[in-house]
């Protein structure tokens, strides 16, 4: 039984990062590529780490920092210019590619800056506390409310305005 | 549902402001989830709905194969391991009878190689014979 749940428990892991990581690099083979060298790594240390809680805010700041340098050397190399723009006119277009609603409010927050969306995912989607998210994100609570209303804000502007146009 | 609609606004003003705990957060997603919301409040329905299928969202199970604990993989793994060990047990086996044919063959052929040897030498030995009849035929006269 031990073993069962060990594996259940790597396994949301592993899916979190994978969401996280998906969030940050867009592209589901990256994010996966992430996800398996983050895993390997958490593998490597799971010695050290004897909480399962700790492991896992562990593997969440090793996903970040991954993302983060991947994004970095994109933008080196003037790869991800399309996901560094963040106006509201990219949003509008953006309405007209979405599939449905709900692919839309992804391009949405798919188009927040690096810091509040990732900050969103961690809160909105996984139910992150405020403690949690300092650890992975390394910021002071008063600064990640404030990124986390930002990106809320921002979600509800675009979409009142997409509601307005009527799709 | 006046009452019910004023609260949820004001649940709406403090989400925003990042001020809502995970309960409330919580709250706002169940409401969102059932029936018709106020059309003010039609983004909120649409993010909330977001939210909570980018929660769903799996990393596929045909992509990253080593992860995820399957049966049928176990029970297709045992299943080789069985027919390729008995595969080759019945190999040895097959070759252990070889083996120890050869040696039969071996035994056998060494054995014929001695008969033939000493039926040379009781044929040479009986030559023995005449010389003690021709010695003994000398003693007595």
């Amino acid at each position: 039984m031990k073993e069962a749940v060990y594996i259940e428990t790597v396994h949301q892991i592993e899916q979190k990062l994978y969401r996280i990581a998906k969030r940050l690099l867009i592209s589901h083979e990256e994010a996966q590529d992430a996800t398996q060298e983050v895993l390997v790594k958490v593998w490597q240390r799971s010695s050290e780490l004897s909480h399962v809680k700790s492991i896992e805010a562990y593997a969440m700041t090793m996903v970040k920092n991954y993302c983060y340098d991947r994004l970095k050397s994109k933008q080196a190399s003037n790869m991800s210019i399309e996901y560094s723009i963040h106006d509201k006119s990219h949003d509008q277009s953006a309405a007209f590619e979405a599939k449905d609603r709900l692919s839309f409010v992804e391009k949405i927050v798919n188009n927040l800056p690096e810091k509040q969306k990732l900050i969103w995912q961690l809160r909105d989607v996984e139910g992150a506390t405020f403690e949690e998210i300092a650890e992975i994100v390394q910021m002071e609570p008063t600064a990640i409310r404030v990124n986390l209303s930002r990106a809320r804000k921002r979600i509800k502007e675009s979409l009142e305005q997409i509601d307005a146009y009527g799709i | 549902m006046p009452m019910e609609s004023k609260e949820i606004k004001e649940l709406i003003d403090r989400y925003l402001a990042a001020e809502t705990n995970l309960s409330e957060e919580e709250r706002l997603k169940t409401y969102f989830r059932s029936g018709n919301v106020d059309s003010s409040l039609n983004w909120a329905k649409m993010l909330f709905a977001y939210s909570e299928t980018a929660r769903e969202e799996q990393l596929d199970s045909s992509s990253v194969s080593s992860s995820r604990f399957d049966w049928r993989r176990v029970a297709a793994s045992v299943a080789i391991i069985c027919v390729t060990s008995f595969g080759v047990y019945r190999l040895q086996e097959n070759h252990q009878q070889k083996q120890m044919q050869l040696a039969y063959q071996q035994t056998k052929e060494a054995f014929d190689l001695i008969a033939t040897q000493m039926n040379k030498g009781t044929t040479s030995v009986s030559y023995l014979g005449y010389y003690e009849k021709s010695v003994s035929s000398l003693l007595n006269n």
